[in-house]
């Protein structure tokens, strides 16, 4: 992993087209996207054409994080989440129903190996404020992108009730985090 | 705040920014939203802020390296369309030119094009 600041010239460099800097964001950037890609994907031949296809966007448009207002590593998971979530749907439309994986409970320090941005230690500190298993419910929607019915399922409650429990912990949440 | 959440449930702003970052919206929704999000740069900004916190529940994840030929696919679909020609091809042209140009020269004095008239 590079700093942000690293990163962020990177990009910039990307962004001109040069390949190299190119070569050295994959190198930094691929077993952490391919990590994030294979939650919400069971293959990794899946996993694969997910990331071609985010590398390639991120070629064509390097310049684009800065209009969506995220840090580059945020704006690359994104897309990358996103991708997968959109591949895995369109698969289990045409096909099977690929099971979620197992998710243990939201580990609170679970992330504190390594160095955590101020954003993400926010956020974690927040999380852990939410009542009952609406922190993992998150998790579980952003990494696996399981819908309410999906979160619902285990719960044994009613899709709309965990919708309606969630918008108040986000609420909660938005709060907490400043806005 | 225009849009609506389903139901009829008044929609707080922030909430339904989440949710569209999480994919929790239905395609009406989704769609509504998407609409508000085109002519409103604070919901811009909030859907930013929610990705970059949701974006770190990927901190936890074990790092995977992905095979070595994804990267060569990858390099192959981004700068397959202008890959390096061969020598032949980049020197050819310069190599017409000049055969043309000593054809001009031979041309020119076995024609005895260049003989000037005799100044008087």
């Amino acid at each position: 992993m590079v700093l942000e600041d690293d990163m962020d010239r990177l990009m910039s460099r990307v962004a001109m087209a040069d390949r190299q800097a190119f070569a050295k964001l994959y190198t930094h950037t691929a077993p952490a996207l391919f990590a994030v890609a294979l939650q919400v994907l069971k293959t990794d031949a899946e996993a694969e054409e997910v990331l071609q296809e985010v590398y390639l966007r991120v070629w064509q448009r390097a310049g684009q994080y800065r209009g969506d207002g995220l840090a580059p590593m945020a704006w690359l998971i994104s897309l990358t989440r996103d991708a997968a979530v959109d591949k895995r749907r369109t698969d289990t439309h045409s096909g099977g129903h690929p099971p979620l994986p197992d998710e243990g409970a939201f580990e609170q320090d679970a992330g504190l190996r390594g160095a955590q941005s101020e954003a993400a230690l926010r956020f974690r500190q927040c999380l852990s404020k939410l009542p009952g298993d609406h922190a993992t419910a998150l998790r579980r929607a952003y990494l696996h992108g399981a819908g309410y019915a999906a979160l619902a399922e285990p719960t044994g409650r009613a899709a709309g009730d965990l919708r309606n429990g969630l918008g108040q912990s986000l609420k909660q949440l938005k709060v907490c985090l400043g806005g | 705040m225009t849009v609506q959440r389903g139901g009829n449930t008044p929609d707080v702003k922030g909430t339904m920014a989440a949710e569209y970052v999480l994919g929790l919206l239905d395609e009406a929704e989704r769609a509504a939203f998407e609409a508000q999000l085109r002519v409103d740069a604070d919901l811009e900004q909030d859907v930013a802020a929610w990705r970059t916190y949701f974006a770190t529940f990927a901190d936890d994840l074990e790092e995977i390296p992905p095979p070595p030929q994804l990267w060569r696919r990858i390099e192959a679909a981004a700068f397959g369309g202008e890959k390096r020609k061969p020598l032949w091809q980049i020197l050819w042209p310069y190599a017409a030119g000049a055969v043309l140009a000593s054809a001009c020269t031979f041309a020119a004095f076995y024609f005895d094009l260049l003989t000037f008239a005799p100044t008087p």
